[in-house]
């Protein structure tokens, strides 16, 4: 095997190129899948994955805005000169898309109309970037906030980018604040942000910031407003930084669970020196190849920070524009929103009906793309591990999902995103119905074949 | 207010580095809100600043109005280092058109592999960077140089960049005249001995001064670096924007190099002996610096680059593309290639980007018909902003490629107005030898005319401003003259 030669490499990229691989059979699955993909007709025994947190279910209502300039098609034409695309736009975002954003988007449809009687706390054009999606946002934060070796609080389950986003470039370490409720009958029935939790994890030290996912990946959960607050009055009081990653924030179904709001609401407007929102158009304009991110503070040093940085994730014109097209036709904007939540709704409850046909729990969600399985009933029916040393809480559950996974069927899981228990697997609903039903049919296979043992 | 107590070093650092003369940082906006229009805005300010080319934008305009291919694959998440197909066609670009060496050896023809796209090429030069250097490494870059370089290196990661000059003064002492630009080993040791290096970059053709280097100082430079093991990034941004010489003394077209394949095995230096001002008939008598022959780096490595040399690009510039935000890299060695492409999530390329450029570049007709067009627009633009400086008797270094060239007013300098004040707002400033040149560009700024300071550039002496050219007629006379005016007005 031919030695690894990191000759001439900085420290940070030696760390990011020596770290031990994973499952190699993780690592490599959803490539595998896409390989040998399942079709009802030409391939029925091909992989289906269930993996990927992408939204196909809306583009046909989509697709009206994303063609630029003569279509011969539509005979639309825009009223943008092609040639303004290809030079450069301003820093921070084309200034018509970040007042779009502002009033548009976040005021009149994140913040659901809410407007504070302070004029002054009114979302402005000058407080949005605009990004090349907001991964690079993300990373950027961390970096912000925290020094190589210091922490960010993050509630768990979370989405498990969170970990290399903060890691892999500025070696920022996410610490989990464990959010499950469990029940006597040892059911998750709930989530919290226990402020408890989070001292504890903040006077082991380093702490300089907490990142606060809601609506939630992988459980698609809504926190509590109420719990939010005290987070925000928590952080105030330790001086600490509160980035609220709202991605999901339009893909709310589910009215039975917590009423989502955005923590601008929560906060009436005033976000103050320590609050900021992270956004962006992956989730809830299925525009996740685009690479469209946003970011709003009110805190004029932490944006000046990240407007100064931002050649190294500036949004291409032709994906500012798009989002333009799309934010500028309010009427078409508002039938959007309400048309892909009512297909996101259709598409949870096929989801779940066919879930409770087998007999499979899972947490209730109420946005997003996602539901949680709860599969830990047929871990016990898994093999005890004779290696001691590979004896980890999570071994049966990666032997779970290689079942699940021989089976054709790829879901993430719930080790990679900090449950607290294992067993638990993110299933991503957002696909055609034949995938689905496929999909949950071989899970179902899997996992009473196993019951029934 | 907490102010930033509570940020970390890196942000720190960036926030409180000073603002080191105000009017130039907002210059630019300044100007673009108060824009030359012949008709309506005689007064209006003309950018010769930014390093946009804009020649071009009718010849491409039919393929970007409407994207055949769209479809909804481009919504959703693409391969990471960017579609295959786009980075075959990218594999494509770089073997038929950037480079005319065709290696024997098939193994070390350009695969797709290793090819990784980016949302343009300031954020892989940035963590190319970071990939090589540790926060206080260095990187040697020969000056003059791009400016950006160095917060490219230096806001996020703390990499620095030193300078290595490369300017040629002729022997008479009387005048200090740039006769030519060097990659001079001495110094490149010199500064490797002072300084932790871990890498090099070289920007050929070069901005801003537009000259391409030597391909005998390039292949000791590669040797260089190898002997020392420490990484070379080539930097080719402008490979395709080369003037055409033979159009500009007016024979035909050269062609695409396809055509010249005959002519092409690097064995020998041809190049150097040629033009010692002698066939450009447009240029002026004290422009003697060479036209040397643009050879890409993995040309100039006989298609072998190995371990330590690479290549980054972008269609920014050859076709004036900026807005799009699409960059790439290409390397043979396969660790860094899995580190940018593990790293890659921080800087991919929008989807509907990359399907625009694979409307581009497979389209072969297309696409050499309009290299060769814009290769000729910008020679014509060259000229005639070489004529004009020529019309008004400014010097300047004659460029070979960009949308640059340097413009020398270092005789007027003297002829400045002492300044009692420290108007730098900066007191270091008081003694910098570029405080004449600073104070030269804000005339030339209150005279509604923009051209970059040298000294961002780190020329070795002050003086030398970088004006871009790629502009309409109109906007170039417009600009010189109005240099002229301050410039004649100092110097009579």
């Amino acid at each position: 095997m031919k030695k690894e030669n990191y000759e001439g490499f900085s420290d940070n990229a030696i760390r990011l190129l020596s770290a031990p691989k994973g499952n190699s059979k993780l690592a490599m699955a959803h490539f595998i899948a896409m390989s040998d993909l399942f079709n009802s007709k030409s391939n029925p025994n091909g992989y289906i994955s269930l993996g990927i947190a992408e939204n196909v279910l809306s583009y046909d209502i989509l697709k009206e805005k994303l063609v630029l300039g003569d279509s011969k098609e539509s005979g639309e034409v825009t009223a943008v000169p092609p040639q303004v695309l290809t030079q450069y736009s301003d820093i921070g975002g084309i200034p018509q898309l970040r007042e779009l954003i502002a009033v548009e988007l976040l005021q009149n449809q994140v913040f659901k109309g809410y407007k504070p009687t302070n004029n002054k706390l009114l979302v402005k054009k000058e407080q949005i970037l605009v990004s090349g999606g907001a991964t690079p946002l993300l990373e950027n934060v961390f970096n912000l906030f925290c020094n190589e070796g210091e922490k960010c609080i993050i509630p768990s389950p979370f989405y498990p980018s969170f970990v290399y986003d903060a890691f892999q470039r500025f070696g920022v370490k996410v610490v989990a604040a464990k959010s499950e409720v469990f029940n006597d009958n040892d059911e998750i029935i709930d989530f919290k942000l226990d402020l408890d939790v989070f001292e504890s994890l903040y006077n082991q030290g380093g702490v300089k910031m907490v990142l606060l996912c809601n609506p939630n990946n992988p459980t698609g959960y809504i926190f509590k407003p109420t719990e939010i607050k005290q987070l925000v009055n928590w952080c105030h009081s330790k001086k600490i930084h509160l980035i609220s990653d709202e991605i999901y924030a339009l893909s709310v179904f589910n009215e039975n669970g917590n009423e989502f709001k955005s923590i601008y609401e929560i906060l009436e407007g005033d976000l103050g020196e320590y609050v900021h929102i992270l956004n962006g158009f992956s989730k809830d304009f299925c525009l996740n190849g685009y690479r469209i991110g946003y970011f709003y503070s009110q805190n004029e040093m932490v944006f000046r920070y990240m407007v100064s940085t931002s050649a190294f994730y500036s949004c291409s014109n032709i994906a500012q524009y798009t989002a333009i097209n799309i934010l500028k036709d309010r009427e078409y904007l508002e039938r959007y929103i309400k048309t892909n939540q009512k297909n996101l709704k259709e598409a949870y409850e096929f989801a779940s009906n066919l879930l409770n046909q087998y007999s499979i729990p899972f947490i209730k969600s109420s946005s997003g793309v996602f539901l949680s399985l709860d599969l830990r009933a047929c871990l016990k029916c898994l093999p005890d591990e004779d290696d001691e040393d590979n004896k980890d809480a999570f071994s049966k559950e990666i032997k779970l999902w290689e079942a699940i996974f021989g089976n054709k069927v790829f879901l993430n899981s719930g080790k990679l995103c900090y449950f607290d228990k294992p067993g638990f697997f993110r299933l991503v609903f957002t696909l055609p119905k034949d995938f689905v039903e496929q999909g949950i049919k071989r899970i179902a296979t899997v996992y009473n074949s196993l019951l029934n043992k | 207010m907490d102010n930033y107590k509570s940020f970390s070093k890196n942000a720190k650092k960036i926030l409180n580095s000073p603002i080191c003369n105000n009017k130039m940082q907002t210059a630019h906006y300044t100007a673009m809100e108060n824009l030359f229009c012949p008709e309506t805005n005689k007064n209006g300010y003309i950018s010769l600043g930014i390093a946009e080319n804009v020649l071009s934008f009718d010849v491409m305009k039919d393929k970007l109005s409407v994207d055949p291919n769209f479809c909804q694959r481009l919504t959703q998440y693409s391969d990471m280092g960017g579609f295959k197909d786009c980075r075959e066609s990218i594999a494509k670009l770089l073997q038929n058109h950037l480079f005319k060496y065709k290696p024997i050896n098939s193994d070390l023809l350009v695969n797709y592999k290793q090819i990784i796209l980016a949302n343009g090429a300031t954020p892989l030069l940035e963590n190319i960077f970071n990939m090589f250097c540790d926060q206080n490494d260095v990187a040697l870059i020969p000056s003059p140089m791009f400016p950006n370089f160095i917060p490219f290196a230096g806001q996020r990661f703390g990499v620095k960049i030193v300078d290595v000059k490369s300017e040629v003064y002729s022997n008479n002492n009387d005048n200090s005249q740039i006769i030519d630009f060097e990659l001079n080993l001495e110094e490149f040791e010199r500064q490797y001995q002072l300084h932790p290096v871990k890498m090099v970059v070289l920007c050929n053709p070069n901005n801003p001064t537009g000259y391409i280097f030597s391909k005998k100082q390039i292949k000791q430079l590669v040797d260089w670096c190898r002997e020392k093991k420490i990484h070379l990034l080539s930097d080719e941004i402008y490979a395709l924007s080369i003037f055409n010489r033979d159009f500009c003394s007016g024979k035909s077209d050269i062609g695409t190099r396809e055509d010249n394949e005959n002519n092409n095995n690097n064995d020998n230096d041809n190049d150097e002996s040629a033009v010692s001002g002698g066939s450009d008939e447009m240029d002026g008598a004290n422009n003697i610096i060479p036209t040397n022959e643009f050879s890409s780096i993995y040309d100039i490595c006989k298609g072998d680059m190995g371990e330590y040399v690479h290549l980054v690009s972008s269609f920014s510039k050859d076709f004036g593309l900026n807005g799009f935000r699409a960059g790439y890299f290409y390397s043979q060695n396969q660790d860094v290639l899995r580190y940018l492409l593990s790293t890659s999530n921080y800087y991919s390329c929008s989807n509907i980007v990359q399907s625009a450029l694979i409307n581009i570049i497979e389209d072969k007709r297309y696409l050499c018909s309009f290299i060769k067009e814009n290769q000729k627009r910008l020679t014509s633009s060259y000229n005639f902003a070489t004529k004009t400086l020529d019309h008004f008797n400014i010097p300047y270094l004659k460029s070979s490629a960009g949308l640059f060239l340097t413009i020398d007013l270092r005789k007027c300098l003297n002829k400045l107005p002492e300044l009692n004040n420290d108007f730098n707002n900066n007191n270091n400033n008081n003694n910098c030898p570029f405080k004449k040149e600073i104070q030269l560009w804000e005339l030339l700024f209150d005279n509604r005319v923009i051209v970059n300071p040298g000294k961002l550039c780190y020329f070795n002496e002050p003086g030398f401003y970088r004006l871009i050219f790629t502009l309409s007629n109109e906007f170039v006379y417009n600009g010189i003259e109005r240099i002229s005016k301050v410039y004649n007005q100092l110097i009579s």
